[in-house]
């Protein structure tokens, strides 16, 4: 199932100032969206918006044209800079536990495939409270990925990883775009930004090509 | 029917996280003992309390135990920003309530077993004669008193007072619960005293808001 | 000041005078506690205030909930304030009157009970409001809380009546015949402290509205400065409130 995740007349205001104004955004399949912007220029509340996390004061969020509900969320796959997770369980019950909250079949092998998918399987019984920064951001890119969603919304993923797993997050993003589906990328590395498809940036709380 | 399996999903991650050291039952039991026992220094080590007394410290210290215990469970699901996990799932966010109101009472009831059973040994308080009553009101009372407390510490948990603002929006709001299940223990204690159906409409009545508000709510208050 | 305010305040202050007028001169001395009675007119009025401005704060609540405006919220927040005020007048005059009577500053009479429950349901709202970061989501708190302590002002006043039913030397004040003329300073009483309290709340909720304002209007500068500084065009056109106000030096 392939959709548009759209903003339409977006604002949103904190502390009574606009940290959005009228945003319009479309993010087409297939398509690999850079968005770069100074901290504070409202990245991370765009995101959370787009995730269904936080709610505009004004405008629309859509997925295939109709309003972002429970079932939309299931196209979505979010990694912000937080890793989601719970520390006091170990990464593969926090996969479990993952994918029952998306109603997947055969959670328990689904989690061990994707612990071994992003180098975990040694550290399945760990539990996520001694995990490295590292390894936590592997295990919640496993939890975005793994109900397969369409849509990859991305606040900072290669925030302090080593060029190893840098290298295999990029691999990972990349194949995910090639296979249709949409990459939305907020990062302060202009490097990273120019080797997407679209280049976007958020100035005075308008959202521009950049 | 799927609902229902998100909510034991919901419910089996509290749990679980709780048998891995999050030491809610432990923390819990261990402050009401002791409660238990400062109050019976305070009342001179008396040899015999009359069962209105009983009944009201009973709850007291159930309540100060819950009421503490509520906002490390909150604590829990911010630290490494758990909560936006099932935020972000296909599912009725308002069911995240429910399962984090149904885990907490279940822990709570773990600990006040083992606070009651220590109650009565330590204040020497005779085993109540309607003891199905008794089990009842305790089991309705730590329901009614954990959902509004799961509530309130989710209303709180932004504020930066959270850990004493819990009980203090807590103790107001449930002084009628608070009067009801005193009421209904000293009932079940001697039953000789009459509880009137008022206070059993009082602990229901909580228990409807309890869990009518949040499903209207709950999404509400966590929006970022 | 314009001149609605002026007339506003010229009205509570001579309603207020005649209020004090019946109260202490106007109405007659009570049969058996003589002078006592004239704090009733205080104390009883104050408690209607404290009690309307709680559901004032509970309805705002609700409307800002459904759409959105701040003005709303400084409504339900200042007549909570206002609430709190008025609660505390009634304590106070409750237990001024009561050494005196019952010879005890506190007794467990349902009503007392009720109305210090209530104020710290609506103090614990202050704190609740007065600890949460960002404007927005302070509002959405403290309105669900708001709309919550309402709901339970009702239980919490007949589960203290129940409970407190066994204690038989609760003294009903219902009981208490009044006078015509009485009667008439209470409701005059009555009158003054809403006017009081409307007035109260115009002024608070002003108040309110302009500090946001105020802090709306210095974070637009602090972006004027900012852009100033990142040598792009301000683009003052977009902000006609700044135009006379735009700082020559900075900070």
């Amino acid at each position: 199932m392939k959709g548009v995740l759209a903003l339409t007349g977006v604002y949103k205001e904190y502390n009574l100032r606009p940290v959005l104004e009228d945003v319009h955004l479309r993010l087409e399949p297939g398509q690999r969206v850079a968005l770069s912007a100074p901290n504070g220029s409202g990245k991370s509340t765009l995101i959370q918006i787009l995730a269904g996390l936080s709610r505009p004061t004004r405008g629309a969020v859509t997925w295939s044209g109709r309003p972002l509900d429970a079932a939309a969320r299931r196209c979505l796959g979010v990694l912000l800079q937080q890793p989601m997770l719970y520390g006091d369980l170990t990464g593969r019950e926090n996969l479990v536990f993952f994918a029952r909250l998306y109603r997947l079949a055969e959670a328990r092998q689904l989690a061990d495939r994707w612990l071994a998918e992003v180098g975990l399987d040694d550290s399945a019984q760990v539990r996520v409270r001694e995990y490295s920064k590292g390894m936590k951001q592997r295990l919640a890119l496993a939890r975005c990925l793994l109900h397969g969603p369409r849509v990859l919304l991305l606040d900072e993923p290669f925030d302090g990883l080593d060029t190893a797993s840098r290298a295999y997050f990029e691999g990972r993003f990349d194949a995910f775009a090639k296979a249709g589906g949409t990459l939305f990328l907020v990062t302060h590395h202009p490097e990273e930004a120019r080797q997407m498809d679209r280049q976007l940036t958020i100035r005075f709380g308008r959202v521009r090509e950049s | 029917m799927n609902s229902v399996q998100v909510f034991w999903t919901l419910v089996w991650k509290d749990l679980r996280a709780e048998m891995r050291g999050g030491r809610f039952v432990v923390s819990c039991l261990s402050f009401g003992v002791l409660m238990v026992l400062i109050v019976g220094m305070a009342l001179n080590a008396a040899p015999h309390l009359p069962a209105s007394w009983a009944s009201g410290l009973l709850w007291m210290v159930l309540f100060f135990t819950t009421a503490l215990a509520m906002t490390r469970h909150d604590a829990k699901e911010q630290e490494f920003g758990g909560w936006m996990g099932p935020w972000l799932a296909p599912i009725d966010r308002s069911l995240v309530f429910y399962a984090r109101w149904c885990a907490a009472w279940f822990m709570v009831l773990v600990a006040s077993v083992g606070l009651i059973a220590l109650f009565f040994i330590i204040l020497n308080v005779p085993f109540p004669v309607a003891f199905g009553t008794f089990v009842a009101v305790v089991a309705a009372g730590t329901l009614a008193l954990s959902g509004a407390g799961t509530l309130l510490a989710t209303l709180a948990g932004q504020s930066s007072l959270r850990e004493v603002l819990v009980p203090i929006l807590l103790f107001p709001i449930s002084i009628p619960l608070f009067l009801a299940l005193i009421r209904l223990t000293w009932h079940a204690l001697d039953p000789a005293v009459i509880a009137g159906a008022a206070w059993v409409e009082i602990v229901g009545a909580y228990l409807v808001v309890v869990g009518v508000l949040p499903w209207l709510l709950y999404e509400l208050i966590l929006e970022v | 000041m314009t001149k609605r305010w002026i007339a506003g305040i010229g009205v509570v202050g001579i309603l207020g005078w005649l209020c004090q007028y019946f109260a202490f001169i106007g109405s007659p001395p009570e049969k058996s506690m003589g002078n006592l009675i004239r704090i009733l007119y205080f104390h009883a009025s104050s408690a209607w205030i404290a009690f309307l401005s709680f559901g004032v704060a509970a309805f705002f609540a609700l409307c800002y909930l459904i759409r959105r405006r701040p003005i709303l919220d400084q409504i339900s927040s200042s007549s909570a304030e206002i609430g709190v005020m008025y609660t505390t007048v009634t304590l106070i005059t409750g237990s001024l009157w009561a050494k005196p009577i019952w010879n005890a500053w506190w007794t467990w009479d349902p009503r007392l009970t009720t109305t210090l429950i209530l104020w710290f349901l609506y103090v614990g709202y202050l704190l609740l409001r007065g600890s949460i970061e960002g404007l927005e989501r302070r509002a959405v708190v403290s309105g669900v809380y708001a709309i919550i302590a309402v709901a339970d002002v009702p239980v919490i006043h007949f589960a203290v009546e129940w409970w407190n039913s066994i204690h038989p030397q609760v003294i009903d004040e219902t009981g208490i015949n009044m006078p015509g003329s009485m009667l008439f300073a209470l409701m005059f009483a009555f009158v003054a402290f809403f006017a009081i309290y409307v007035l109260l709340l115009a002024v608070r909720t002003r108040q309110e509205a302009q500090r946001q304002r105020l802090y709306r209007l210095r974070r637009e500068i602090q972006e004027v400065r900012g852009r100033a500084a990142d040598k792009l065009q301000p683009d003052i056109s977009a902000h006609p409130q700044l135009q006379m106000s735009v700082p020559k030096g900075s900070k």
